[in-house]
């Protein structure tokens, strides 16, 4: 042992300096599964990344950890830049972190949580803002690859289902960096074309293979389509941005193309349906006319004269009872009259003016004598007084 | 041929409904129901004639 000996921090700030001038491990990124996070008081943040095998400690400071958004929680793939250097007092090497992101699966997922808020918020998932699926669409456009296994589920389901409804469909790159583009293009030429509905699908992939289903211009797309859009992307456990904002989301391609169309047996079922309905509808409205005739028999019209005779009597009865009214109103009014002329008779009644002393004096043939020329000598005349009337003999006419 | 199914669909969906307004007189009702048979006649020509077409638009790109 002619070794030099040395102290326990000579070793460790030997081995610490061999770490720092490592231009490698002086700016690395270290991808991992976060474990035994915790978000210091002080601001700092510890934890540790680990693989299947092993595991780094780590640590970043608060003048980094500061500026993280992300909600960091044990067991989110994460990619941490920083250095690897020797901690002096335990004689561990750690990784001192400068920035640290979401990796791949856990950054997307983030992304997709954060957009889909964005969208819900502007109503893009709205149910009024949701189009009407055709019930028997003449032509649909589907927009998935010419080579995918989509394209074939959804063939398959149109051979077995129907034979009514035509299809076009646009191919496109359903990953990628050109497939948004392409997806968008195809909405915006089946918009212009004369089909009834679209189909958007894919087959199932990871969450980075289905991104373009998420891409914020396809989302636009799908929500400024006049048509409507039925979504079949991925498994049933797959959801994209796409079958949010589409009229219709069905969980797979053969899906999308079962609720897009109605099949044969359906359509022959919907149209006797209706034959039957319009023989019934028609029996119905025989049924009215006949009962309509039947009001119209011989009894009827008897009864519907003899009514109206009944009515006329009515209304002669009516007019009688008028005609009577007015009668012993005009009488009514002529006794008054009369009462009244009455009165003013009796006001100018001879028979009063006796009363003053004045008296008639009448001739045997019961004639008023008013002038000396009708009376000769020794004619008996009657003089009415009010009481009573006296007989007399003329002894003198004179006349003038 | 399939262009004209949903089309001649809807209109017998349509006299079927429309008979059923009582106020429509006896005349133009069985003119409605001559109408509406034939309809179904001819769709149900259709549903036994048709045949899918499916294109592919844009194949050659690729």
């Amino acid at each position: 042992m002619n070794l030099r000996k040395l102290t326990v921090s000579e070793i460790n700030e030997y081995v610490k300096k061999l770490l720092d001038y490592d231009p490698i491990l002086q700016n690395v990124i270290i991808k991992g599964e976060l474990s035994n996070f915790v978000a210091h008081s002080s601001g700092h943040a510890y934890f540790s990344l680990k693989d299947d095998s092993s595991k780094i400690n780590c640590i970043m400071f608060k003048r980094f950890f500061k500026h993280t958004k992300v909600d960091f929680k044990d067991g989110q793939l994460v990619n941490c830049k920083g250095k690897v250097s020797l901690f002096k007092r335990d004689g561990k090497f750690q990784l001192y972190v400068n920035e640290i992101e979401l990796s791949g699966k856990g950054k997307l997922y983030e992304k997709f949580k954060k957009m889909k808020k964005e969208y819900e918020k502007k109503g893009y998932f709205d149910k009024k803002n949701k189009k009407e699926i055709p019930k028997y669409p003449s032509k649909i456009g589907c927009i998935t690859s010419h080579q995918g296994a989509a394209l074939q589920d959804i063939k398959s389901v149109f051979n077995r289902r129907t034979t009514l409804v035509d299809m076009d469909v646009y191919s496109v790159n359903v990953q990628g960096e050109y497939s948004k583009k392409e997806i968008v293009k195809a909405i915006k030429y089946f918009n212009k074309s004369n089909v009834d509905l679209i189909i958007l699908s894919r087959g199932g992939g990871s969450i980075e293979e289905l991104w373009s289903f998420n891409e914020p211009e396809v989302v636009e797309a799908i929500f400024d389509s006049k048509l409507p859009v039925i979504s079949g992307v991925g498994h049933e456990s797959d959801f994209t941005l796409t079958d949010y904002v589409a009229d219709l989301r069905a969980p797979t391609p053969s899906s999308a193309a079962e609720v897009a169309i109605s099949s044969n047996v359906e359509v022959k079922l919907i149209l006797d349906k209706l034959k039957s309905k319009l023989n019934d509808n028609m029996k119905y409205k025989i049924n009215i006319i006949k009962e309509k005739l039947n009001n119209l028999s011989i009894d009827s019209l008897i009864l519907k004269k003899e009514n109206q005779i009944k009515q006329n009597f009515n209304k002669i009865d009516n007019l009688n009872l008028r005609l009577n009214q007015l009668m012993d109103k005009k009488i009514t009014k002529s006794n008054e009259k009369l009462k009244s002329l009455l009165l003013k008779l009796n006001h100018n009644n001879p028979i009063n003016i006796l009363d003053k002393g004045y008296s008639i004096t009448k001739n045997k043939n019961g004639e008023i004598i008013n002038s000396s020329k009708m009376v000769n000598n020794g004619d008996e005349v009657i003089t009415k007084l009010s009481k009573g009337s006296i007989i007399s003999k003329v002894s003198e006419v004179k006349n003038g | 041929m399939a262009e004209n199914f949903s089309e001649k669909m809807k209109k017998l969906e349509k006299i079927v409904k429309s008979l059923e307004d009582d106020s429509i007189d006896i005349d133009k009702s069985m003119k409605k129901f001559e109408k509406g048979i034939n309809l179904y006649n001819e769709l149900n020509d259709l549903l036994k004639k048709a045949e899918n077409k499916i294109e592919i638009l844009n194949k050659k790109e690729k």
